[in-house]
């Protein structure tokens, strides 16, 4: 895969994202009387202690990494970065610790609540593919 | 040995290398902005706008449609002007059962929460569903918490389609899930699909508030037996003292004892 589909890849795969956790968000800030769940407890999920991370929301957090990640992305796009600028840069650190996250979220869900939420489990799944597709930014050494 | 030239043309090699590495990214740059700025990036806005618009479309859709039903109103004096009516509890367990437990609680009250958890599931579970010596009849006592009344109308809603019990315990379980909000009704929607009722009619259920009256009776009924507080338990009609109540343990203690005794000699 060309780095150039990469790297629109990520930024469409960020922009669903970030709408998934701006969901999440307005439903944390009441704007939802209930939240769309299926067959998950995304209730349980949002109202249990670990839907907080330092003191604000996780959708918080979501939605400023999604857009960090979009903008990232937009800015290499646009301008023709090389890998290893400071966008480049930007997105492997963001995109390593998104997953890392998520995969802390999602270790929440299955070994402390017993309860999923699929919005957050969709975002955990986007988290992983974003990992993926910045794989080649991911290199300690500049190549030469 | 890897280089033999001077250390001069070593660096020379170096200075060579690290010029033509800058070109190649150069280039490379050149090459994505060119690449960028192709027939793609057009193909490539309309796609992340598309994106955009079905974004906000679906947060809108979803403030739209899935608002839960507005809070309930006032009780009106039609649904207050009621007797204290005994039958208007819950019942689970053989009727013909030697011991019967009515219990007058309230959905939000944290120790209503905390006696289910640890001791009326159980009792419940073991005594009136097992050994069947055990009837358990449960009776509303709306305290007045802000979602008292909307609770104790969704246990009756799921009683509609004979799914009490279950939700009486979920509701307890998620006791901090709900109480948060401003209007728990969704959440109670979404229990109710987690139990596999009928949502329509529960949320129909709901919005009518179909069973105030059975819960004013209810009410009435603990007022009329002298309860101030819940969780208060009636042992085959004598209050239950708070030192029996304090462990599964010694509420089934005395519920053997008051077995034996009610059993024909």
């Amino acid at each position: 895969v060309s780095l150039d589909v990469r790297l629109k890849s990520i930024a469409l795969i960020a922009l669903i994202g970030l709408f998934i956790s701006a969901y999440l968000l307005l439903y944390s800030l009441g704007f939802y009387g209930r939240i769309m769940c299926g067959t998950g407890h995304c209730d349980v999920v949002q109202a249990s202690e670990y839907a907080r991370f330092l003191g604000l929301p996780v959708s918080v957090w979501g939605t400023a990494w999604y857009l960090g990640v979009f903008a990232a992305v937009i800015m290499m796009i646009q301008r023709g970065l090389d890998e290893w600028d400071a966008p480049g840069r930007l997105l492997a650190a963001l995109a390593t610790g998104g997953l890392l996250f998520s995969a802390y979220l999602t270790g929440i869900e299955a070994f402390v609540l017993h309860a999923y939420c699929w919005w957050c489990v969709t975002s955990a799944v986007l988290a992983v593919l974003i990992f993926l597709l910045a794989a080649p930014w991911m290199q300690f050494q500049r190549p030469e | 040995m890897r280089s033999t030239g001077s250390p001069a043309e070593q660096q020379e090699d170096s200075l060579s290398k690290k010029s033509s590495g800058k070109q190649t990214r150069q280039a490379r740059r050149r090459g994505a902005a060119q690449q960028s700025s192709g027939g793609g990036i057009g193909k490539f806005g309309l796609l992340i706008g598309a994106v955009v618009v079905l974004g906000i479309g679906g947060l809108l859709f979803a403030m739209r449609s899935n608002n839960a039903p507005p809070p309930a109103p006032p009780l009106s004096v039609a649904e207050t002007n009621v007797e204290a009516d005994p039958g208007s509890g819950v019942a689970i367990g053989p009727e013909d059962a030697p011991v019967t437990i009515i219990e007058f609680s309230d959905f939000q009250c944290p120790h209503c929460r905390t006696f289910n958890a640890m001791t009326g599931v159980l009792l419940r579970q073991n005594l009136a569903e097992g050994e069947g010596i055990l009837r358990w009849i449960s009776y509303d006592f709306p305290l007045g918490f802000d979602h008292s009344l909307p609770t104790a109308i969704a246990g009756r809603c799921a009683e509609e389609q004979d799914r009490f019990w279950e939700m009486h315990d979920l509701i307890f379980a998620r006791q901090d899930s709900w109480r948060v909000e401003a209007n728990p009704n969704g959440k109670f929607i979404n229990y109710a699909a987690d139990l596999g009722l009928d949502t329509d009619q529960f949320e129909a259920c709901l919005a009518e508030r179909r069973y105030v009256s059975q819960i004013v009776s209810s009410r009435k009924y603990g007022d009329q037996l002298g309860v101030t507080g819940t969780p208060s338990l009636f042992i085959n009609g004598q209050p239950v003292p708070g030192q029996a109540m304090a462990s599964y343990q010694s509420l089934e203690q005395l519920i053997r004892q008051v077995a034996a005794q009610s059993q024909p000699d």
